[in-house]
């Protein structure tokens, strides 16, 4: 190749490029989908495409508005939108490239937040009507980092009431369908989160997670999704936030289409904000540094009644192959005693007669609650519940001495797929996911099969606490293997 | 090389004469046997030994350095531990009637730690019942239980070690043992290193696995309680706690954050607060002016010193505090007697039982109010590294039988300790002055989550200033 005698710098770059005197950028080589349009392009690639110029990021937040336009009347998703801002802040983030500045990893990148969220003047209900206009003075910390790192908001998405409940419907704005299936559920509770990712109108959304509520409907709508370990990301913004008996349950974390995305942005979130005292300053590992053919790797088809379709067990058991052509060892294992843990967090959640749920009400100013939101429970007595707390304790170190000998579980992330929305949300649906509330372990969830009905199937990856370089290691692997995400027909 | 080396310098000192083949592991068993024979009489600090095991696991040390190995940084240095931790193959009672004759098959994960690590056992110490009858025997303010009585304070033995880790304090102050490892829920550590004039450091929670310590995780209660050293030296507490930190894959609250090294920590450069007292019940002016004391020798150092009492937040969680403790009339307890076999239990433990029960819609929402209350205090903290307070208002008291001194409750605020429980940021004592009875002063050092390297070395330096731990006039 001969170098052409007057060059832009563009020109050049791309010459550097061909001659493969550079190595390419690990973000370009991983990038999934290089042909498609750009609304279905992963966050690595758009942060990259943006920060070389190569798309501005006012193109790339009016493609995703035009997508939320094209599909939220179908899905209703996204809730409240901030399109002009948005647009402003694009502008303000092209004027810095060309300065040649950038503000973070996300320069200029669009992103859409579950409305359970505090977002600095954008309306943030958490789906309950006393916030129906609640503008909030100030950003939740996951949204003031990722704004910090480059993001740029371009609207809520919806929740169930207070995030309290799997099927992803409130008395604000009603209920959200599924991208794959118009007459199913998304899951929840960042159902509004998981079904816009998934239709292309959002690269990425934070959800939340207290018993499967990022991993369900990363299952459901077939992207990807990781509740991080219990004191990784502050839950400072959130409602509900920090605090109180039911702390250690409640994970923030990302849900984008492809896991290298996932391992973009959650050390974006990650470390203490001196509000959230649960928060340990942990260092997050490298996934590129993981060895996967040296890992121990258990699986698991069913917890029992209701076992999990064929199909989903078939997928489990085809997942732990994956790894074992790796040269991992993989064993069939099932953690301890878990439907004695169910009955006791079932009364755990109930203990104080969900005293703590009317406290978020009264706060919100909420005066008629959804009715999916749970009010009930069997109010226990203070003895009852410090020895409950002592016996789900005791079942952690069981786990924990279970898990000595693996690295990794793979299992369900549900029993079924997407249900239709004439189901009744129930516990059941989420016992695979709500273990790992209870440990407090990171587990992610990745698309791995489709249903006979066409629905996307989500394996969820769990491992060791801390250990969430494993574990998104592996869930990148098996999407690689599995194809992860596929574009959504909004039928049905 | 002197007895008085072997016993009375710090626990670095010794490991490292030991490695050095300058004293043997043999010899520094028997110095500390014969200590602890001449002071326990007065003391009634180690109350289980094991002195032929303790002989013997010597001799295969210096048989191991003679072939010029080691098990490890505490090398043939010998130990007493807290009775309220299981130790292999020795009486641990925990100071409850139904563990009189409760051999563990297992060590505690902290003591097998050490042991790993070359540490050599020599015996128990004392402890109240289950570490929580604070008051002991019918209230009496110091460390006592039904099965081996009361221990006494070293620099006087009218006076109380304070507790529940007073059988370490006196035992290690006395120069009987060179460290011991200590529980801490409520002040167990900080209170008998204050009252007995040594070191001892209440970790961040979450930091040391509480596996095989007979109140152990889990509960409501959980991140109050650690477990930390005692020793003479900062420098001490410097070696060991890295040792006994980190997972042990059973108790599910520890995480592992890395530990950073006090000596790479520059001292001029911490911003420092203090507060000579927080207007509870009076504190002595001596106690006042040690922390004032401290304070200065910071400044000296160069640190950017602040006089800052954040009062309306530390009352708000002394009064959760206090509200969460025996919020379930302290069943927690009754049901850690019956695991035990115990059918009599302490005065005191029973006194406390009496207590209402919380209605569950109020305990949750304490559990909200302290998580509040956690953030709030963070928030404060976040324009400091260090905070110097009193380690309590006064000096040892004297051993008091009467009745009166069990059931008053001191005045809110007048509690130094028990707060940082609540906070769970890493506190530790060291001895800052000496009371116009010539008894110890402790002075608190507190540090942000995670941060003990800042804690203990800013511990040091005040220690270099003041002199620390001295030797006491048994």
């Amino acid at each position: 190749m001969t170098r052409p005698t007057f060059v832009t710098r563009r020109q050049f770059g791309a010459w550097l490029g061909s001659t493969g005197l550079l190595p390419l950028r690990p973000a370009a080589a991983k990038s999934s989908d290089p042909a498609g349009e750009l609304i279905y392009w992963p966050v690595t690639r758009l942060a990259q495409s943006i920060r070389l110029k190569k798309v501005s990021s006012q193109e790339a937040v009016k493609a995703c508005l035009k997508r939320i336009a094209e599909v939220n009347p179908k899905l209703n998703a996204v809730v409240q939108p901030c399109a002009e801002r948005a647009i402003e802040e694009a502008k303000q983030a092209d004027a810095m490239l060309a300065k040649g500045q950038t503000k973070g990893p996300l320069h200029g990148v669009p992103m859409t937040i579950k409305d359970s969220f505090d977002t600095a003047g954008v309306v943030s209900t958490g789906g309950t009507l006393g916030r129906k206009d609640h503008i909030p003075g100030r950003d939740a910390t996951v949204v003031a980092r990722l704004r910090a790192a480059g993001a740029i908001l371009l609207g809520k998405t919806n929740t169930p009431e207070l995030t309290m409940s799997g099927r992803t419907s409130n008395l604000v704005y009603g209920e959200t369908k599924n991208p794959y299936n118009l007459s199913h559920q998304p899951g929840g509770s960042s159902g509004g989160a998981a079904a816009m990712v998934a239709a292309g109108g959002s690269p990425f959304d934070i959800g939340s997670d207290t018993g499967g509520s990022i991993r369900l409907p990363a299952h459901c709508c077939g992207i990807a999704g990781i509740k991080p370990t219990s004191g990784r990301v502050p839950r400072t913004g959130h409602l509900p936030g920090y605090g109180g008996g039911f702390d250690a349950l409640q994970q923030v974390g990302p849900l984008a289409r492809r896991v290298e995305d996932l391992v973009l942005i959650l050390p974006i979130m990650v470390g203490p904000d001196y509000e959230d005292a649960a928060i340990a300053p942990v260092p997050l590992g490298d996934p590129a540094g993981v060895d996967l053919k040296s890992l121990r790797v258990a699986f698991y088809t069913t917890l029992g009644e209701p076992d999990p379709t064929a199909k989903i067990q078939q997928m489990v058991k085809t997942c732990a192959g994956w790894m074992g052509d790796l040269g991992a060892r993989v064993s069939e294992a099932r953690p301890p005693r878990v439907r004695e843990v169910y009955e006791m967090q079932n009364k755990f959640r109930g203990a104080d007669g969900r005293a703590h749920v009317l406290r978020l009400l009264k706060k919100a100013g909420t005066k008629q609650a959804s009715p999916l939101l749970r009010l009930d429970g069997e109010l226990l007595t203070a003895s009852q519940f410090t020895e409950l707390l002592e016996k789900l304790d005791a079942w952690r170190s069981e786990m924990l001495a279970f898990l000595e000998n693996f690295d990794i579980l793979l299992s369900p992330a549900s029993a079924q797929a997407a249900w239709p929305l004439s189901t009744e949300f129930t516990p059941a649906l989420a016992d695979y996911t709500r273990l790992y509330n209870i440990t407090g372990w990171p587990a992610a969830v990745v698309r791995a099969g489709t249903s006979p009905e066409k629905l996307p199937l989500g394996i969820q990856i769990a491992g060791r606490p801390w250990a969430e370089e494993t574990v998104l290691a592996v869930a990148a692997h098996i999407e690689s293997r599995s194809g992860g995400w596929q574009k959504p027909e909004l039928r049905g | 090389m002197s007895v008085d080396d072997i016993l009375f310098g710090s626990a670095t000192r010794l490991a490292q004469l030991i490695r050095e083949k300058k004293v043997s592991a043999v010899e520094t068993a028997q110095a500390h046997i014969a200590r602890i024979q001449a002071v326990n009489q007065k003391l009634n600090a180690v109350i289980q030994t094991c002195f032929e095991r303790a002989l013997e696991e010597a001799k295969q040390a210096d048989a191991l350095l003679a072939q010029g190995r080691t098990k490890g940084p505490l090398h043939g240095v010998p130990m007493t531990i807290k009775d309220s931790l299981d130790t292999e193959g020795v009486v641990s009672t925990g100071g409850t009637l139904g563990r009189f004759y409760h051999l563990p098959a297992k060590d505690a994960t902290v003591v097998a730690r050490l042991r790993a690590a070359g540490a050599i056992l020599l015996g128990k110490t004392n402890t109240p019942e289950f570490t929580l009858a604070g008051g002991g025997i019918a209230g009496l303010p110091t460390t006592a239980n039904i099965i081996y009585g009361v221990t006494r304070n070293p620099y006087d033995p009218a006076r109380s070690t304070s507790g529940s880790s007073g059988g370490a304090g006196a035992i290690v102050a006395a120069g009987g043992a060179p460290f011991d490892i200590g529980s801490d829920w409520g002040g167990s550590i900080r209170g008998p290193a204050h009252a007995n004039g040594i070191a001892g450091i209440k970790p961040t929670s979450g930091r040391v696995p509480r596996t095989g310590h007979i109140v152990d995780y889990g509960g409501v209660y959980d991140s109050w309680q650690q477990l930390g050293p005692m020793a003479r030296r900062v420098e001490d507490l410097i070696l060991i706690l890295p040792i006994i930190s980190g997972p042990d894959f059973r108790d599910a609250a520890i995480v592992p954050v890395p530990w950073k090294d006090p000596n790479k920590v520059e001292v001029a450069k911490l911003r420092v607060a203090f507060y000579p007292t927080s207007g509870g019940e009076e504190t002595t002016p001596e106690t006042r002016e040690a922390v004032r004391r401290s304070a200065r020798f910071c400044e000296e150092a160069g640190c950017r010193v602040t006089e800052d009492l954040p009062k309306d937040l530390l009352r708000e969680m002394a009064e959760v505090r206090s509200k969460l403790v025996g919020a379930d009339a302290w069943t927690f307890v009754k049901r850690l007697a019956d695991k035990s076999g115990t059918k009599a239990m302490s005065a005191t433990l029973l006194e406390r039982m009496k207590r209402e029960q919380v209605p569950m819609p109020e305990f949750t929402e304490l559990l909200e109010k302290q998580d509040a209350a956690r953030g709030k205090l963070l928030g404060w903290l976040k324009s400091y590294d260090v905070l110097l307070c009193p380690a309590s208002r006064r000096p040892a008291p004297l051993i008091n039988l009467g009745p009166e001194a069990a059931r008053s409750p001191p005045a809110p605020g007048s509690d130094y300790l028990g707060v940082f429980n609540s906070t769970g940021w890493p506190a530790m004592v060291v001895r800052a002055a000496t009371s116009p009875e010539g008894l110890p002063i402790g002075v608190q050092v507190v540090g942000q989550p995670w941060r003990e390297d800042i804690v203990l070395a800013a511990a040091r330096y005040l220690e270099s200033k003041t002199g620390g731990w001295q030797k006491p006039p048994i």
